[in-house]
């Protein structure tokens, strides 16, 4: 089974080349975007057993750090990054220090209230564009030189395929070099045992921003890659409670503190939502305004037709739910006992 | 006068966060979990109430009753079905169980009714009038009046009937009120029940005068969830009062800075309280 990792990885390198076509493409883009989060996630929430609900704000300050320097200065990311590290650095302490000094119920509705006021000020606040976001301006580089440094390639996702299949196994390696080092035993401590850990004299609130810090560092860079990606940067899909459950239910899907949960979670869930969203999107409302108040056979056909949208919501929240009360562990929970 | 108009409008909906908040403790005292798809019990009565009033005529505050007893069942359904298994279960897959409720219910309205805002025409309680210089709106006052009449029957249920009685014995300590011959699966399916029809007449009381769509509950219950807190979790009448202080709080942020803020003042709170006072003004321990 030890192969199995180097095989997958082999597989994702080779994938786009046999799968030329954009959608294709898309969804594995999108799919190891969410692994890396997931992943992210993991290292506070799977090893420090701190289960936050904010992430999205980290995802949230790389996306708009990119869009706000290469719309106002023409930088990109590739220059940027430090930037958006401090500022996430920052942003992790501060949020940091008050809250993990509460556990349970309070840490989780903490880090929810939190990440609902961020969004209320994000949608409020006219020069991060307020509700409507920020626009990327598109570019027409002049060379390949000059699309790396503007990191704008239209003609092939091919650059952005593996820029964030090396994100995600620089993230992948960094959490399983935590797990295995002391650091990861002290994480596992606060999760465990978090007041045996603090009477043999560990600092707990420092591991906790630690933990923290790392996390949102790795998140800060996917927020970083999509809005270069996508090329637009708004509230809802960047720094929202929906975004944050998201990111943190992939790991639990997959299985929480083990190093390929979260991305078994983000390769079933993703493709599931993609597919499913490109499916229907075609159909919803062709011809069928007011279908729902005029008998039986029209109100079926507008069902079928995928109804009012967010079918793909519907089977997220169902297997969130099924997830939840058959098989808390996550899928990987059937093969194996968490460590 | 003008801040006499904030107070008002402030315990106007004060009480209906009240009413929501009460049920979300009492799940909570009950059986220590967080539901965060409290609001979306009150969405589906809204939804009810306008599709009887749309369809049958009938005046969502004459519905208020046929609500609650269809979001009894829907309670009690839920518990049967999903939240007696996590009883035993990690705080994460409680969490994550009713929050996967909340997406399943707030997709599930959009799939049926569309994201389209609903409204529901006059009826008996429309209306705005004046007194003493203070400005009334009718359906919000009616629906004050209302929330506050189902807080003080579940009050006289939970404290003057036997039931009520072994509710609350049951939330103080499971095992022991096992020992005393109740039946605790009863009273947690009871207190699900109870929640979802309370939040369910809530729902009915602000269908009245609020646009109906598949999000409307979440900006009811995340708030409350802060006024269960102030109150301290799983103190009944905490949550009232909390109910009240979230609905001045709210009212006043917004007069004072920008309506689109007014949340962010109670978001903020919880973390304000949860820190200074953990166990809220109310709580045990």
């Amino acid at each position: 089974m030890r192969w199995l990792p180097l095989a997958f990885v082999a597989a994702l390198a080779v994938y786009p080349l046999v799968f030329s076509m954009p959608f294709p493409q898309h969804v594995v883009i999108m799919a190891l975007l969410f692994a890396t989060l997931g992943t992210a996630w993991n290292i506070l929430g799977g090893l420090a057993g701190q289960v936050s609900f904010g992430h999205a704000m980290y995802f949230g300050i790389g996306a708009y750090t990119a869009a706000w320097f290469y719309k106002g200065f023409g930088l990109s990311a590739l220059v940027t990054w430090p930037v958006a590290l401090a500022f996430s650095t920052l942003a992790a302490v501060v949020v940091g220090l008050p809250t993990f000094r509460l556990r349970g119920h309070y840490f989780v509705l903490a880090s929810v209230f939190i990440m609902q006021a961020v969004y209320i000020i994000v949608s409020n606040w006219g020069a991060v564009g307020a509700a409507i976001g920020l626009e990327l301006p598109v570019y027409r580089p002049s060379g390949a030189l000059d699309a790396l440094w503007h990191l704008q390639f239209h003609m092939s996702k091919l650059p952005f395929y593996y820029g964030i299949l090396l994100l995600f196994v620089i993230t992948l390696a960094a959490f399983e070099w935590i797990r295995r080092s002391r650091l990861g035993l002290l994480f596992v401590a606060l999760r465990e045992e978090e007041d045996a850990a603090r009477s043999v004299g560990v600092d707990t609130m420092r591991y906790k921003l630690l933990a923290l810090i790392v996390s949102a560092a790795f998140t800060t860079l996917c927020g970083m890659f999509y809005a270069h990606y996508v090329l637009y940067v708004e509230p809802i899909s960047t720094t929202s409670l929906t975004i944050s459950v998201e990111i943190a239910f992939i790991a639990i899907f997959g299985g929480i503190g083990m190093l390929w949960g979260p991305t078994l979670g983000a390769f079933v869930i993703v493709p599931m939502t993609e597919l499913l969203r490109a499916h229907l999107s075609g159909h919803i409302g062709l011809g069928l305004a007011g279908a729902q108040d005029s008998g039986i056979a029209a109100w079926l056909k507008y069902l079928a037709a995928g109804g009012g949208g967010q079918l793909d919501i519907l089977l997220y929240g169902l297997m969130i739910v099924l997830i939840a009360r058959y098989q808390p562990r996550g899928v990987l929970g059937f093969f194996r006992k968490l460590d | 006068m003008i801040y006499a108009q904030v107070l008002v409008d402030g315990l106007t909906v004060g009480l209906m966060f009240a009413l929501v908040a009460m049920g979300l403790s009492l799940i909570y005292g009950v059986m220590n979990i967080v539901n965060f798809a409290h609001g979306e019990f009150m969405m589906i009565a809204m939804y009810l109430c306008y599709f009887l009033w749309s369809g049958l005529g009938l005046d969502p505050i004459a519905s208020a009753p046929l609500a609650a007893v269809a979001m009894f069942v829907l309670g009690i359904a839920i518990y049967r079905w999903i939240a007696r298994y996590l009883l035993d279960a990690s705080m994460v897959a409680q969490v994550f169980a009713t929050f996967g409720l909340l997406l399943f219910f707030q997709a599930l309205a959009n799939y049926l009714w569309r994201a389209d805002a609903r409204t529901i025409g006059e009826n008996w309680s429309t209306g705005l009038f004046s007194l003493g210089g203070l400005y009334f709106n009718g359906p919000e006052l009616v629906a004050a009046a209302g929330a506050l009449i189902t807080a003080l029957a579940l009050f006289w249920f939970l404290n003057r009937t036997e039931t009520g009685l072994c509710l609350q014995a049951t939330a103080e300590d499971p095992q022991v009120a096992r020992l005393m011959g109740i039946n605790t699966d009863r009273m947690f399916a009871l207190a699900w029940g109870l929640s979802a029809a309370t939040v369910g007449v809530a729902g009915a009381l602000a269908s009245t005068y609020l646009a109906i769509t598949p999000l409307v509950g979440a900006n009811w219950a995340l708030p409350a969830f802060v006024a269960v807190a102030i109150g301290g979790f799983g103190s009944i009448s905490g949550a009232f009062w909390g109910g009240i202080i979230i609905g001045l709080v709210q009212t006043a942020g917004g007069f004072f800075t920008s309506p689109s803020y007014k949340l962010l003042f109670v978001y903020l709170l919880f973390i304000v309280v949860v820190l200074v006072r953990p166990h809220g003004l109310m709580g045990k321990r």
